[in-house]
Order: C-alpha cells, then sequence, then structure tokens
C-alpha cells in the first residue's frame, strides 16, 4: 500500500526526531554518572514519569498481536486486563514506594542493587542480574523483528526486512548510548501520545467505516453472529480454567513491576514520592485506554469478518485497513497505513530502548563492576555501559536478521521470570527474620521452576509464572525459618528506609 | 511506617474482588450474560475499591513539602 520510499521517508524523520532529543539532553542533563544515565537520578516529574512507564511496557503487541488476541479471546480476555492493571496502586503503594524511598537515601542503579543492600549475598546479585537480563535480551530482538514486519506489510513486501533491522537497530543502539534514560523518558512520552492517538483513529475509522460509528450495532451484530465472543473460553476457546488464574496472576506482578525497565521508572526514577502517587493514580487509566482501544479493534474485526485465521488475526490493523477501509476511502486507507506504521514503530522503540538501557546497566553494574570486581571511575563506567549497550544492540540485530525459534517463547516467558523475585522483595522488605541464604535459594528455584513449567511440564501458556512464584515464597518463609543471618547485614537498609520515611511523610 | 487498619482493609478488600474475578470455573464457560454480569459485579468494585483506598492511604499519610534538590531529585 505504501511505497518503500515513503517508509524510508518516515523513518528518517522519525529517527532523526529520536537522535536530536537524545543529543539536547545529553548536554542538557550531563550524564556524568551510571546512576544519572541509567535511572536519570531520580528526577522524572510525574508527567514524564507516567508516560515512560506506561510507554516502556506495551511493545508492539497493541499493534499486531493485541487486537488478534481479543479477536480470538473474547471481551473475557479484555475484562482479566482491567483486573490486573487497577493493582498497579496498590502495589506502589506496598511495595515499590518503599523501594523509591530507600533508593533516595541508598542511590541504586539497577534493581539487583535493592536486593543486594537488603541481603548482603554477592551471590544472589549475580543470579538476579542474569535472570532480569534473561528477562530483557529477547525483547529488543523481538521490536526489531516486529517493526521490519510492520514496514514489510506496510509496503507490500517492497521495503527490505534486512535493511530496516540493520538501520533502525543501529539509530536506536546509538540514540540510546547518547541519551541514557532521560532522554528515552522523554521520547517516550511523545512517542506514547503519538501511539495513543493513532490507535484511537485506527479504531474511530474502523467503527465508522463498518458500523457507521455506533458500537452498539457493532455489539449486536457480534451478540447475534458470534456470542462466544462475550463468554470465555472466547471463540478460539483459548483461555481455560487454569489460565483465568495464571495470566493476570502474572501480569500483576511480573509484567506491571518486576520487569527491569519498569522496576526501575516504579522505584528509582521519579522525581519525588508526590510524583510516585500521581503515576498510581493515573496510569491505570491510561493502561485501560491503550487495551480498550486495541479491544475495540478485535471486536469491530470479529464483527465484521469472523472466522479469521490465527494467523490472520495476527495482523488485524492492516488486514482491516487493505480489506475494509480502502475500499471505502482509499485516501483514509493510506493515511491508516502510515498511522499504523508509525504507531507500530514508536510502541516498539519505547519498548526496546529501555530494554537496552537496562542490560548494558546490568551487565556494567552488576556483573562487571560488582561481580567481577573490576574498578571503574565514573567515565569509564559511562564508557562501559555504552560499549555493552553497542554489543548487546549488535547482537540483538544479528538475531533479529535471523531470528532462532526459540525467540518468541523466551518472549512469552520474560514476565513469568521475574515473578519469582517479588515474593524476594517483599519479605525483604517486611520481614527482618529473612535470610541471604533463603533468597539465594528461593531466586533459583523460583528460576527452575518457571523453566520447568515452560519446558518441561508444557503448562508455561496457561500458569506462567505462578509455580515460580510460590515455590519462592515458600523457599524465602521456611528456609528464613531454618537460617540465621547477622542484623548487621540489613541494618543500614532499614535505617534508610526508616529515615527516609520519617523524611518524607508526615506520619 | 507501620501499616495502619485502613492499610490492610484497603489490601483485604482489592484482593477478594481480585479473586472474585479472576476464580476459576465463575462463570460456567459459555454463558455470554453470566460472563458480563459477573465481570459487572466485580471488575466496578475492584476499581471503586482501589481508588477509594488510595485516596483514604494518601488522607493518612500526608506527604512532607520537600523543597526541590536539583537533578539528583530526591536524593
Amino acid at each position: 500500500m505504501l511505497s518503500s520510499v515513503s517508509i524510508w521517508v518516515i523513518f528518517a524523520l522519525y529517527l532523526g526526531f529520536m537522535l536530536t532529543i537524545a543529543v539536547i539532553e545529553n548536554k542538557r542533563s550531563q550524564n556524568n554518572n551510571a546512576r544519572k544515565f541509567a535511572t536519570a537520578g531520580g528526577s522524572i516529574k510525574w508527567p514524564i514519569l507516567v508516560m515512560t512507564y506506561l510507554a516502556s511496557l506495551m511493545s508492539t503487541w497493541v499493534f499486531f498481536a493485541g487486537p488478534g488476541a481479543y479477536y480470538r479471546g473474547g471481551i473475557g480476555y479484555w475484562a482479566s486486563e482491567l483486573s490486573y492493571i487497577c493493582l498497579l496502586p496498590v502495589i506502589m503503594h506496598f511495595v515499590m514506594n518503599k523501594v523509591w524511598v530507600t533508593n533516595s537515601i541508598r542511590h541504586y542503579t539497577t534493581p539487583a542493587d535493592f536486593y543486594y543492600d537488603r541481603f548482603k549475598s554477592p551471590v544472589l546479585r549475580l543470579v538476579l542480574a542474569l535472570v532480569f537480563l534473561s528477562a530483557s535480551f529477547p525483547y529488543v530482538t523481538s521490536v526489531l523483528i516486529a517493526i521490519a514486519k510492520a514496514a514489510e506489510i506496510a509496503t507490500g513486501g517492497a521495503a527490505s526486512y534486512k535493511n530496516v533491522v540493520i538501520i533502525v537497530g543501529l539509530v536506536i543502539v546509538l540514540y540510546v548510548m547518547i541519551g541514557g534514560l532521560k532522554s528515552i523518558a522523554i521520547t517516550d512520552t511523545i512517542q506514547g501520545l503519538v501511539y495513543i492517538s493513532i490507535l484511537w483513529i485506527i479504531v474511530i475509522a474502523c467503527l465508522f467505516a463498518a458500523f457507521g460509528g455506533s458500537i452498539p450495532t457493532a455489539v449486536s451484530t457480534i451478540w447475534d453472529n458470534t456470542r462466544s465472543w462475550f463468554s470465555y473460553p472466547g471463540p478460539d476457546a483459548w483461555v481455560p480454567y487454569s489460565a483465568r488464574f495464571g495470566y493476570p496472576f502474572s501480569c500483576a506482578i511480573g509484567w506491571t513491576v518486576m520487569l527491569p525497565h519498569v522496576f526501575i521508572r516504579s522505584g528509582y526514577s521519579g522525581e519525588s514520592l508526590d510524583t510516585q502517587r500521581k503515576t498510581m493514580i493515573i496510569t491505570p487509566f491510561l493502561q485501560a485506554l491503550v487495551w480498550t482501544g486495541t479491544m475495540l479493534i478485535g471486536m469491530v474485526s470479529i464483527a465484521l469478518l469472523p472466522g479469521l485465521s490465527s494467523s490472520d488475526s495476527e495482523y488485524l490493523i492492516p488486514y482491516l485497513i487493505e480489506n475494509v477501509i480502502s475500499g471505502i476511502h482509499p485516501v483514509a486507507a493510506v493515511l491508516l497505513m502510515i498511522g499504523f506504521f508509525v504507531g507500530a514503530v514508536s510502541v516498539g522503540i519505547t519498548t526496546a530502548d529501555s530494554f537496552l538501557l537496562v542490560s548494558g546497566s546490568i551487565i556494567s553494574n552488576d556483573i562487571i563492576s560488582k561481580t567481577l570486581h573490576i574498578k571503574l571511575s565514573d567515565k569509564q563506567q559511562m564508557l562501559s555501559i555504552r560499549a555493552v549497550i553497542a554489543v548487546i544492540g549488535v547482537v540483538s540485530i544479528i538475531m533479529a536478521l535471523n531470528p532462532p525459534d526459540l525467540i518468541f517463547t523466551l518472549i512469552m516467558f520474560a514476565i513469568a521470570l521475574v515473578m519469582p523475585l517479588f515474593p524476594i522483595l517483599v519479605l525483604g522488605i517486611y520481614w527482618k527474620r529473612a535470610t541471604k541464604q533463603a533468597a539465594v535459594v528461593a531466586s533459583i528455584v523460583g528460576t527452575a521452576l518457571v523453566l520447568m513449567t515452560y519446558f518441561v511440564w508444557n503448562m508455561g501458556g496457561n500458569w506462567y509464572g505462578a509455580f515460580g512464584f510460590f515455590g519462592s515464597l515458600i523457599c524465602m518463609v521456611v528456609i528464613s525459618l531454618f537460617t540465621k543471618q547477622d542484623e548487621q547485614d540489613s541494618y543500614e537498609f532499614y535505617e534508610a528506609l526508616k529515615t527516609g520515611e520519617q523524611t518524607y511523610y508526615e506520619k | 511506617m507501620k501499616i495502619t487498619k485502613t492499610e490492610k482493609i484497603w489490601l483485604i478488600a482489592v484482593i477478594v474482588f481480585y479473586v472474585a474475578y479472576n476464580l476459576p470455573f465463575v462463570p460456567a464457560y459459555g454463558s455470554a450474560k453470566g460472563t458480563i454480569i459477573h465481570g459487572l459485579i466485580t471488575l466496578i468494585p475492584l476499581w471503586i475499591a482501589v481508588y477509594i483506598g488510595m485516596f483514604k492511604t494518601f488522607k493518612i499519610h500526608p506527604l512532607r513539602k520537600i523543597k526541590e534538590k536539583g537533578d539528583e531529585g530526591n536524593a
């Protein structure tokens, strides 16, 4: 539908804009140490924090698999999303705001820094670094694949997949290396607004093209023709009872706060506790806005085109534009296809850049500096983070050029993989009796259980990280009761938490 | 900072409604009306419980006004 030239013009404008922001922000914020570069040093104001949190969470799923998932899973799947996205304020109040308070005094760089400060275990730090890294790595590759796929679809195959992966990949790497979290947060905000607007323009256009803009007409058409869309297990019967529990439970914890890039945003980057609170208030509504837009595309599609195959439903938006809208209004169809492409690129880049940055800081801080004990000055550490970002970026590009079959499986269980770390975090904050021995065993057993859920028992698609979570929880409690750790190890951590709470709260 | 009674009630209410929505076997599979009614009577109270509890908690724990400290922000 679009020519290869128009795609490259859009790319040039878009990537040029990102690089400009990175250069300006780098000059403005003087990124002279790793903490400031990787976490923005706790200086992000609430509108930016809300948008960067939201944008980095939403991957290319919004424009690709998302509408298809609602098409096949029905309204129950959307309701399931609504049941956990509203939990963010609760999780932030009881957990992440305490992380924020402690960080404000102890100044962490990576998620593992927080755990180390509480448990003083280098083994735990290494295990966590590897788990967080494993959860981050496949995302960058997957986003490059999705963006190149979007270019291919939008141009009917005229844009070269290989060229898109290489050029977009290199520009993202360059932009993350220059700017750090502050510039990522600013571009996330702009790109977040762009893709949410585009998503809703596509929703409204599809609704008007098919049903004269009437949601009730669309609903009654589905009610008459595909009533299974309104009930579990959905039209494609892919929501078994086990997934009713496993999916929202894993997303509530793994996706919402434990993926490393969102852990940093919800626990380290906010400017103040007031910023944290505003994020708690606004974010669930914005998340609901995005998921509802995605769900409505799935809804319009099932009303218009019931019975599509799984592979066709993966690309519902371009499918609707080409098969429904272009017949009614060809110019609008071209504009919407540009919108689909820009939206897919922006939602993808906001996820990839965040993971790239956090992966760089994990390797540089947790592994090179804190595990291998290679002493680096601030300048050398900054250089090492940037070098690591470049290496990870290039490896991701190479993987995207020839993606292994495992890549999508890895992405699916990235959320599950970080779930076992949540009980360690909560008990570390609230239970002084929790020991490092328990934390090490819990992290290893929990991770092993997640791996077994996926690759031995073949139940990952329904249970996600649930077994790993409960295994980790049980290990934390039981082993802590049977082991002891010197109270001095956690003394500074608890003092920082206490001092911080006295500083920031009136009572 | 100790967890207050209001915070405990908040946490319990949210967990109850969350579990009520995500309870396996409820609603019966294939029941469109059941799914909609079940969603309405659990999800709406869940969202209300989250927000009422949050604002009550904000009132119980007011924040001190702290002067901004430059680029290190919260440091």
